[in-house]
């Protein structure tokens, strides 16, 4: 194994990531509102539990996100594929089975009653190539977010803060890009391209954006007009601090629970993207690549149903775990929900 | 004491009653039949076939695809047919063909593009019609009535093959042999739609015999017979195309055949019935002993067709067709992996398969799954010793039984060479010695040393050698096949770098020529000559069908040569002495031939699927009353999951119930100051 410059990149990537992410839930806690919140999350036993799911798909994709190179092959290797690195088997097998299926001569396994949850058409282990999908759903989820916050905090401050031309102006894009259905314009930009991680994430960044920008625009609409910001106006304030140092905290809390909220709906998108042929791709694991290859598995007889029952269950839990912890969020933050 | 309060929930419990009650009247009221098909339909004598999707054209100059070809071949009859019987080797006999072609030497010049005029010898074929076709009724003729099929029809096939706007597939089959054929396109390009009044040199009618026509070669093409028995070369009516215009191309074909297009419901189901205009045909009365066991020789000698209609119907998925197949609704199935398990028990049919009276048959497609490497390319191209050598490594490295046996459940034939079983040429007893996996790899080894790179690492490097796989993506089957492609040469120490891409992207790639290796690529055969499958080397087929670029002098004289013999001994040791230097210079490997099996109701006749020809409707025979009888039987009503279903909602209903009934009394206690003895409310 060798670290090539690419495998240092991605490792730091994934390491400042998630060392980020730890940073500012950290930081957060010493806030009064934040702190106060996560008492409330603390008390919470469905928060902590789904927070719980969440850390370790956090911790499963940390895995997937961290390697190197092997020398002799000189393909990237993560944690996670020298976890499960042992040979495929020839195809098929059930959970914990002995034997493959789908041949005509059932043949033994090179290591029976091993793979927890079987094996696929190419004797893959389903469990690795479920655990492989969570790397892609958190990259798909926290990458698109990454691109498409940004741009609809700043768009929707600047339509909701200027008004008049500025707001006509992001108005008119959200609006044409609303007024096409997600799904298509999704295939359109992906048709156009290619299928792969990073432009899925792009994709997904153009559609999602509009929500967000939609709800900032109108919390700006409400808080420009507040005596907070007239009176900082007042002292002689400029616009640009007004917006960055006075608004957007104000803001925080309800797009950290609609991007929250938003995450799941991004992962359930990949994963319908990559079903319908237009995702990450055949060499990326996805849940959606697993979904679509049981499409024939499951109309096989005997039906194969680990490889579909697998990448739904993870699918599910991630999506749910998501929505609770994004429910319980806001109850705990939006004062309107504390009694 | 009753109150008013708990009348709601009786109220709707009473609706919730209704609602199931109705809802069982009126599944039971539906007369609860499964048929699909309008009624007495089946009873009537109805083949009941299957296609997976629409046609997406019916132009029989333009459609190549074998679904197409099911409608199109009982619509638009060719000179030649498909003996329905005969195979190993296969045989042509007359269709609308009077009698056999004169076949005769023909000396003209040409000019080439320096100015140079040569003469050339070249064949001259001789072609007679039968007198008595007609084209069926149709709106496009004067007073809508068929008129006699001429010669002029078939030149009008040719020129339309010709037209680059109708975009035939076939018509490189023709481009260098047919005597002014390029001038002919390039007309076309010039004048557009007037050019069919121009005369095609190469393709002419007999002036003395309206049914008569010559075709005129540059070379010998003894391969011409088989193109004479394509719906590409079948008669069409000028007056048809020019009447319907593209409706003729999608939905309204018009020909001459035993069946015209009667119903096209898109999505659905279409239905060919008995064309009234048909000339008379009949079932062959000679065919081998097996032939004759499997019955197939008890409708010898009647008139074709042996059915009044051919319903399509549309079907998508391979469960729900098997469905109407075990409920008598369809009268062939496949054997796929949807259904393997219950209709196979070892290599032979279950018990409850035979005990409905359902036969099977197997069959070997005249066609090959072969990876191909591009011979142009710097790194695994070449002639030299060395490169050759590499990509005999590759070829020991690719399990072919493998494939067989997990994406085709073990049906397939290990192929040795192109040349597929059936066709002139095909040696079952021969081994290729680069495509005999062995597990150790011992000899792909030694080989990958000899070719300089031991372990398939590079000395000039340290890294090890870089295969780029190009594939099409799109379908997750055809996926596993490349990925378990690249793990099988990845076993060398070659590093794979496996490509997907849309199958536009790949053919683009293909074209301009900028990949390294195409892994699991499919050829079938238009015609059972081994013609059709050596020329994928033949030097000026490069860029088209000789996808590997590869380029022998050697090779390119020894197949012109093999080309215009007819086959005998010479013609063998040739197409031995082709396929030799195909094997060692490796520009393709060779996996496996396909082996699929069909299924027969008891009461359907004459199911010999040809591997080449797709006219064999015309012949099946059917027992409605069999068929009748056995529907009846296998869809008696059966209502029980009905009344499961009813007792599962009514027991998660219960609850529900119970505790709007236990609220409606807890509000009733709490009201119960205000409550009257009578129930009623202050």
């Amino acid at each position: 194994m060798q670290f090539t410059g690419p495998d240092i990149l991605y490792n730091l990537l994934a390491l400042a990531a998630f060392g980020l992410l730890l940073t500012a839930v950290v930081r957060a806690r010493r806030q009064p509102l934040w702190a106060e919140a996560y008492r409330r999350l603390a008390r919470n036993r469905i928060a902590m539990v789904t927070l719980a799911v969440l850390v370790l798909y956090g911790l499963v994709a940390l895995l997937d996100s961290v390697g190197g190179t092997v020398t002799k092959t000189q393909t990237r290797h993560t944690l996670m594929d020298a976890l499960f690195q042992r040979p495929a088997e020839r195809t098929y097998s059930a959970p914990l089975a002995s034997m493959t299926t789908g041949e005509p001569k059932p043949r033994r396994l090179n290591q029976p009653g091993t793979h927890l949850l079987g094996t696929d058409l190419l004797g893959n282990d389903v469990l690795y190539q479920t655990l492989k999908g969570a790397r892609t759903a958190v990259v798909v989820g926290g990458f698109t977010s990454l691109m498409s916050v940004p741009v609809a905090l700043l768009l929707g401050l600047l339509a909701g803060y200027y008004g008049r031309r500025v707001d006509d102006a992001v108005q008119y894009t959200y609006t044409v890009l609303s007024s096409i259905p997600d799904l298509l314009l999704l295939i359109a930009i992906l048709i156009m391209l290619g299928p792969g991680l990073t432009q899925i994430c792009v994709a997904l960044a153009v559609t999602n954006f509009v929500g967000l920008c939609r709800l900032v625009r109108g919390e700006t609409l409400k808080h420009r007009d507040r005596e907070y910001v007239r009176a900082a106006k007042a002292l002689g304030v400029s616009d640009n601090r007004i917006l960055w140092r006075h608004i957007l905290p104000n803001l925080l809390p309800v797009v950290i629970i609609s991007v929250t909220l938003g995450f799941s709906g991004l992962v359930l998108a990949e994963s319908t993207l990559s079903y319908l042929g237009v995702g990450v791709g055949q060499d990326v694991g996805s849940w959606g690549n697993m979904i679509d290859a049981a499409r024939a598995e499951l109309a096989r007889d005997p039906i194969i149903w680990w490889n579909l029952s697998a990448a739904s269950v993870a699918l599910t839990l991630l999506a749910l775990s998501l929505n609770l912890f994004g429910d319980a969020l806001r109850d705990a933050i939006d004062p309107r929900l504390r009694s | 004491m009753r109150t008013r309060n708990a009348a709601p929930s009786k109220r709707f419990a009473g609706l919730i009653s209704l609602f199931f009650c109705s809802l069982a009247a009126s599944l039971l009221a539906g007369g609860c039949g499964n048929n699909p098909y309008p009624p007495g339909e089946s009873g009537g004598k109805v083949a009941y076939r299957l296609i997976a999707d629409d046609p997406k054209s019916l132009d029989p100059s333009y459609s190549y695809d074998g679904s197409e070809g099911l409608i199109l071949d009982v619509i638009y009859p060719s000179f030649y047919r498909y003996d329905f019987l005969k195979r190993d080797p296969f045989a042509l006999e007359l269709n609308i063909g009077a009698a056999e072609p004169t076949r005769g030497p023909y000396t003209f010049t040409r000019t080439d593009k320096a100015g140079k005029t040569e003469t050339v010898t070249g064949e001259q074929y001789t072609f007679r019609l039968r007198p008595d076709i007609r084209y069926q009724d149709d709106p496009c003729f004067p007073g809508g009535k068929g008129r006699l099929v001429t010669a002029n029809d078939i030149v009008y096939a040719f020129k339309r093959m010709i037209d680059p706007s109708v975009q035939s597939p076939v018509a490189s089959f023709f481009a260098d042999k047919v005597v002014g054929w390029e001038a002919y396109t390039q007309a076309f390009e010039k004048q557009g739609a007037k050019n069919y009044n121009n005369a095609l040199p190469g393709v002419q009618v007999d002036p003395r015999d309206p049914l008569t026509f010559h075709i005129y070669l540059s070379q010998p093409y003894p391969q011409l017979r088989y193109l004479m028995a394509m719906h590409f070369t079948a008669p069409q009516a000028r007056e048809a195309v020019e009447y319907w215009k593209d409706e003729y191309k999608l939905r309204h074909p018009v020909g001459c055949g035993m069946y015209r297009l009667s119903e096209f419901k898109s999505k659905q189901r279409i239905s060919l019935e008995a064309n009234p205009n048909r000339y008379p045909s009949r079932y062959p009365s000679q065919g081998s002993s097996q032939d004759q066991a499997d019955g197939l020789l008890r409708d010898a000698g009647a008139a074709l067709p042996l059915t009044d209609k051919i319903v399509f119907s549309v079907v998508k998925e391979g469960v729900t067709a098997f469905n109407l197949f075990q409920q008598g609704y369809l009268d062939v199935s496949g054997v796929t992996n949807t259904n393997a398990t219950q209709v196979l028990k070892g290599a032979d049919l279950s018990p409850e398969m035979k005990r409905r009276g359902v036969t099977m048959r197997r069959n070997v497609s005249v066609n090959d799954w072969y990876c191909f490497f591009n011979m142009e390319d710097p790194d695994w191209g070449g002639y030299t010793p060395r490169k050759r050598k590499l990509r005999q490594a590759v070829s020991l490295s690719i399990d072919s039984q493998a494939f067989i046996d997990v994406f085709n459940r073990g049906n397939g034939v290990l192929a040795q060479t192109m040349i597929p079983p059936g066709v002139f040429g095909y040696d079952p007893a021969y081994r290729n010695p680069y495509t005999q996996y062995d597990e150790s790899l011992a000899k792909a080894k030694q080989l990958l040393a000899e070719a300089g790179y031991p372990d398939g690492m590079d000395p000039r490097t340290g890294k090890p050698l870089v295969l780029t796989m190009d594939g099409q993506s799109g379908s997750p089957q055809l996926a596993a096949m490349f990925e378990q492609t690249r793990r099988q040469v990845e076993k060398l120490g070659i590093k794979v770098d496996l490509k997907l891409s849309r199958y536009s992207v790949w053919r683009d790639k293909m074209k301009k020529k900028q990949f390294q290796f195409s892994p699991v690529f499919g050829w079938s055969a238009d015609y059972p000559d081994p013609e059709n499958f050596l020329f994928l080397f033949y030097g000026p087929n490069r860029g088209g069908p000789n996808s590997s670029l590869y380029g022998n002098p050697e090779y390119d004289r020894l197949f012109l040569e093999m080309q215009k013999m007819s086959d005998g001994p010479r013609r063998l040791a040739l197409i031995q002495q082709l396929q030799r230097i195909v094997i060692e210079d490796c520009p393709v490997i060779p996996m496996y031939h396909d082996v699929t099996y069909s299924l027969s109701q008891a009461w359907i006749r004459n199911t010999k699927p040809h591997p080449i020809s797709n006219d064999d409707s015309q012949y099946r025979a059917v027992d409605p009353e069999l068929r009748a009888a056995r529907q009846a039987g296998w869809n008696q009503p059966n209502i029980a999951p009905l009344w499961w279903g009813l007792a599962a909602a009514v027991a998660g209903i219960a609850p529900a119930l119970q505790v709007i009934r236990q609220r409606t009394n807890r509000k009733v206690r709490r009201r119960g100051a205000v409550t009257t003895p009578e129930g009623e409310l202050d």
